[in-house]
């Protein structure tokens, strides 16, 4: 089978649709000190889907919200701008990749183990003192490289999975074998060319790395996510495997036993509504 | 009703079961989405929220019978679905206290 190269990567990646211009001043709004509040909720109410589907999730159980937000500003006020600029980021990802054909594939667990990330991105993020909405996103996107995979070299991928099916091996390890370059590699040149945070793309690419070493924190907390999250079983994909845990990841993330278990407490109880993003 | 779904009041729910339709509260508002499997931490959020009624499938999904209320089936459950999810991990420290931690989690012994 013909590997895949970074150059193919690169050309592939320009066959994607752009994310909303909205979308991209969001995410970059993220290392801004001043955001213009006011001007991105005026641009996000002008993307009418992208408005719909933000105030669907902002009226969600998650939220516990007591009436109905009707409005992009009125969300703001109620839920702050982070999480609204969280919420719509989302909601346009998953959109973006929702109209590409994924034979085999199967998006849903896909996104239940991604939301699942985020969830827990940003649990571990309040006892890190990182931002949570960083987190989350950073979180959330960490597997993005699987999406241009199948969405871009579908038959090379389809003999990938097919092969760690039958032989029970790592995703990882397959991809490396048979593709000659993995998930996290593709993720951080889609998010390189998405613009995303320069720290949101080093956590992507970091997120299978085997020494924690010379890592940043948000990069640590991703692969804590990561295992945690396989851990719980939250994908429902039967034949899912927790990751290897890199030397020196618990000591790093400087969490206690009861920390950590109040964590996956806490992930399991917020995912199922968090999830609602995938079914509304 | 569906020959698959039976309708059962919230104190009949146990954990393991899987909702047969989303749980919806009076202001239209979905609480949980058909499939959620239930958790003990669900049915606590349900009562906080005043559920008194909802839907799950029967019979539960991974051979969990709605009807046996044994927690030592819910226990056994967790414990083999750890043993796979750890089937290929190796024994480094950082994976023995991970995987032990995640035992106690789910109340069930790593043996």
């Amino acid at each position: 089978m013909n590997t895949i190269t970074q150059d193919d990567v690169l050309k592939r990646i320009h066959n994607l649709p752009s994310l909303p211009t909205v979308v991209m001043e969001l995410l970059a709004s993220m290392a801004q000190e001043d955001v213009n509040i006011d001007a991105l909720a005026l641009k996000i109410e002008h993307d009418q889907a992208l408005t719909a589907k933000t105030l669907r999730l902002a009226n969600s159980s998650f939220y516990g919200m007591a009436k109905q937000v009707t409005t992009i500003h009125e969300a703001i006020a109620i839920l702050g701008f982070r999480t609204i600029r969280s919420l719509a980021t989302t909601a346009a990802l998953i959109g973006t990749f929702a109209g590409h054909p994924q034979s085999s594939f199967n998006i849903a667990p896909f996104w239940r183990h991604a939301i699942a990330a985020g969830v827990c991105a940003r649990e571990l993020a309040t006892h890190l003192g990182i931002h949570p909405e960083q987190a989350y996103i950073a979180g959330l996107l960490h597997d993005l490289g699987r999406l241009v995979l199948v969405t871009q070299f579908l038959p090379q991928y389809q003999v990938t999975m097919a092969y760690r099916s039958q032989h029970d091996a790592r995703l990882l390890d397959v991809e490396h074998e048979l593709l000659g370059i993995d998930h996290a590699a593709v993720g951080l040149a889609l998010t390189r060319h998405w613009k995303f945070p320069v720290t949101v793309q080093q956590a992507i690419s970091n997120h299978h790395a085997t020494d924690c070493a010379g890592l940043a924190p948000l990069d640590l907390l991703v692969i804590g996510a990561n295992i945690i999250v396989h851990a719980l079983d939250l994908s429902e994909d039967p034949d899912d495997l927790v990751p290897p845990v890199p030397t020196g990841l618990w000591q790093q993330l400087g969490l206690n036993d009861t920390q950590l278990l109040a964590v996956f407490d806490r992930t399991e109880n917020q995912f199922e509504s968090a999830s609602l993003v995938i079914t509304t | 009703m569906s020959a698959t779904e039976v309708q059962l009041t919230l104190a009949q729910a146990d954990v393991g079961m899987q909702l047969a339709r989303a749980l919806i509260n009076a202001n239209g508002q979905v609480l949980m989405v058909q499939g959620t499997v239930l958790t003990k931490t669900i049915l606590s959020t349900l009562h906080k929220r005043d559920v008194t009624e909802l839907w799950v499938t029967h019979p539960a999904p991974d051979g969990i019978d709605p009807d046996a209320h044994d927690a030592k089936e819910i226990r056994q459950h967790h414990k083999e679905r750890l043993q796979r999810l750890f089937r290929k991990t190796t024994s480094t420290e950082e994976n023995h206290f991970f995987q032990q931690l995640m035992h106690r989690y789910r109340k069930v012994d790593a043996s």
